[in-house]
């Protein structure tokens, strides 16, 4: 049976996966620990050869894998990018993933890179040029993308809508869908003062193709997405309440500094399933 | 008050104040007084958190950000200057070259030139050359995977057939001549000794990857000129000729001898235009 990804229906609900990161390359090869599927960072493996992407080439034979990029600059002044473009692409035909997602976000401009999500002023001109350039990327790429909601720091004084209804609308307009990452919505909250629950209820349902989970740091006058904690038991509160308005949707837990040991992966993985599980029957009842 | 910019108005404006190298606080009183009008009033302040402060938060991962990417890049470089001086290193070093591609895996290709011409390195030149060596070995960890030239294809070469081959580097070879010891004081690092600053010596050396491990290794300035020869896809004779430019005697049974090496390590891409095609071949 071919794997590859419908590339105009809804994402599949792959169950419960994790980042794949260089400290465990050799233990996935050598042992295919039970893990549902794999996200890896696309620009790690958007080099010419060498060992990134011979680990890749094995491990996508054994797990379903998920491209998550971020450096396509979606919201940048800058033009798109055709060489990032082309890497993704001649990445997305060898790997085959079943979809790919990257930020809504800016990561440079003028020609230069800043290598972070930095954030975008929530304008109508800001919106129509990512509606735009999101349709763009799809026609490129053959096959509609995701757009996640990256953790922010600040916001722009110009706003004029608050970020879960700019985000809803550049997936309504340009029909991308939305990874939601459970996380940057509790870290976004906090930072900002708002409600991560109102947050949660403006994204539109059928939109959400993948929830992302992960742990984050806390600097006193402002939460840090570090990626280098266990998910908190605030986080899973709300990864509960987004079950149980999304229904059961693909969910990775990512892990980037501290790394720790696949099996403590594996059960971060396995305690997203048990919350899902718990939402979904309490849900049904 | 001023008007709220546009979108490449705010992303050039934060630009500035995001890679301002003392902080964004520095980076406002670096600004025109009209620009500093629009950028005080370009972010919400939050109870308890100033926006410059907020902007500087963007302002720290970026440089740090960076920086981890480049002490993972050159390690043995940042063993020899230490942690402050890498630090300024790095500042100074994007502030001329910021990074221009959108993978962080290209972000240091310009570190090792920067350094020539740089404070540090004024009175430690072997620097920029450690530089040179952990940026080829960086650069040959990815490189473009390619079929491997098989010792059978050259042993099937009649005599005659030699003058005429010409060879191709695999994908991954990186060639250097450093006017330093830089392997020398590389390995010393690595076995964490004592390195002096005043060593001095040219060293040649060849970097290249086989089944996924990068290796070095230092050599006769005549291999390094053959091997440079190679991979200009001269013939085999004029490979020897310049070979024997950089080192007088029997060039053809040296580079002979160096092919088998080559061989071994996987240094020698099978090639399309290969020894068996453009020559004659035993039958």
């Amino acid at each position: 049976m071919s794997r590859s990804a419908e590339h105009h229906g809804p994402p599949a609900n792959l169950g419960f996966g994790v980042g794949l990161r260089p400290p465990h390359y050799e233990q996935v090869l050598a042992e295919q620990p039970a893990i549902d599927w794999f996200e890896v960072i696309s620009e790690n493996f958007m080099v010419a050869g060498g060992r990134p992407v011979h680990v890749l080439e094995r491990v996508r034979a054994d797990y379903p894998i998920v491209l998550h990029g971020v450096s396509l600059s979606i919201g940048s002044a800058d033009p798109l990018s055709d060489s990032y473009l082309d890497a993704l692409d001649l990445l997305a035909r060898r790997v085959e993933p079943q979809w790919i997602s990257d930020h809504l976000c800016w990561t440079g401009v003028g020609g230069r890179h800043a290598h972070d999500l930095l954030p975008l002023p929530y304008t109508e001109e800001a919106l129509a040029h990512v509606v735009e350039r999101v349709q763009q990327v799809q026609e490129r790429l053959g096959r509609r993308i995701l757009l996640e909601n990256a953790s922010t720091y600040l916001e722009f004084a110009g706003s004029q809508m608050p970020e879960w209804e700019f985000l809803a609308g550049v997936a309504e307009q340009a029909d991308c869908g939305i990874l939601l990452d459970v996380n940057n919505v509790f870290v976004s909250a906090f930072n900002h003062g708002f409600s991560a629950r109102a947050y949660i209820e403006a994204i539109p349902i059928a939109r959400v193709g993948q929830f992302h989970l992960a742990g984050h740091a806390d600097r006193g006058t402002f939460l840090h997405d570090t990626h280098d904690h266990p998910v908190c038991d605030e986080v899973w509160d709300l990864y509960r309440f987004a079950v149980e308005r999304f229904g059961p949707v693909a969910t990775l837990i990512e892990w980037d500094d501290q790394i720790p040991s696949i099996g403590r992966l594996q059960a971060e993985a396995e305690r997203a399933r048990a919350v899902a599980a718990s939402a979904r029957s309490e849900a049904v009842a | 008050m001023s008007a709220t910019p546009g979108l490449r108005a705010t992303q050039e404006l934060f630009w500035r104040l995001l890679v301002a190298p003392e902080g964004a606080r520095a980076g406002l009183v670096e600004l025109s007084p009209e620009e500093r009008s629009v950028a005080a009033g370009l972010v919400r302040e939050r109870p308890g958190m100033a926006s410059v402060d907020r902007i500087d938060v963007y302002a720290n991962m970026y440089f740090f950000r960076i920086l981890d990417v480049l002490k993972d890049d050159f390690p043995v470089l940042l063993a020899l200057v230490g942690d402050d001086a890498f630090h300024n290193l790095v500042t100074d070093y994007l502030l001329v070259h910021p990074s221009r591609h959108w993978s962080l895996r290209w972000v240091g290709e310009r570190l090792p030139a920067f350094l020539h011409d740089h404070e540090v390195a004024r009175a430690a030149p072997h620097l920029a050359d450690v530089a040179a060596l952990e940026w080829a070995l960086h650069d040959a960890f990815d490189a473009a995977d390619g079929p491997l030239l098989r010792a059978e294809a050259l042993a099937m070469l009649a005599p005659e057939d030699w003058p005429e081959l010409t060879l191709a580097l695999d994908p991954s070879v990186r060639l250097l001549d450093l006017a330093t010891p830089a392997t020398r004081i590389w390995q010393r690092v690595k076995a964490g000794a004592e390195v002096d600053a005043r060593e001095s010596g040219r060293c040649c050396v060849r970097v290249w990857r086989k089944e996924m491990r990068v290796f070095h290794k230092t050599i006769a300035p005549s291999e390094h000129a053959a091997l440079r020869a190679v991979g200009q896809g001269v013939a085999f004779a004029e490979v020897c000729e310049r070979s024997a430019a950089a080192e007088p005697g029997d060039a053809a049974t040296r580079v002979v001898g160096w092919v088998r090496d080559w061989l071994a390590d996987g240094l020698l891409a099978a090639q399309p235009r290969g020894a068996a095609s453009s020559t004659h071949s035993r039958p």
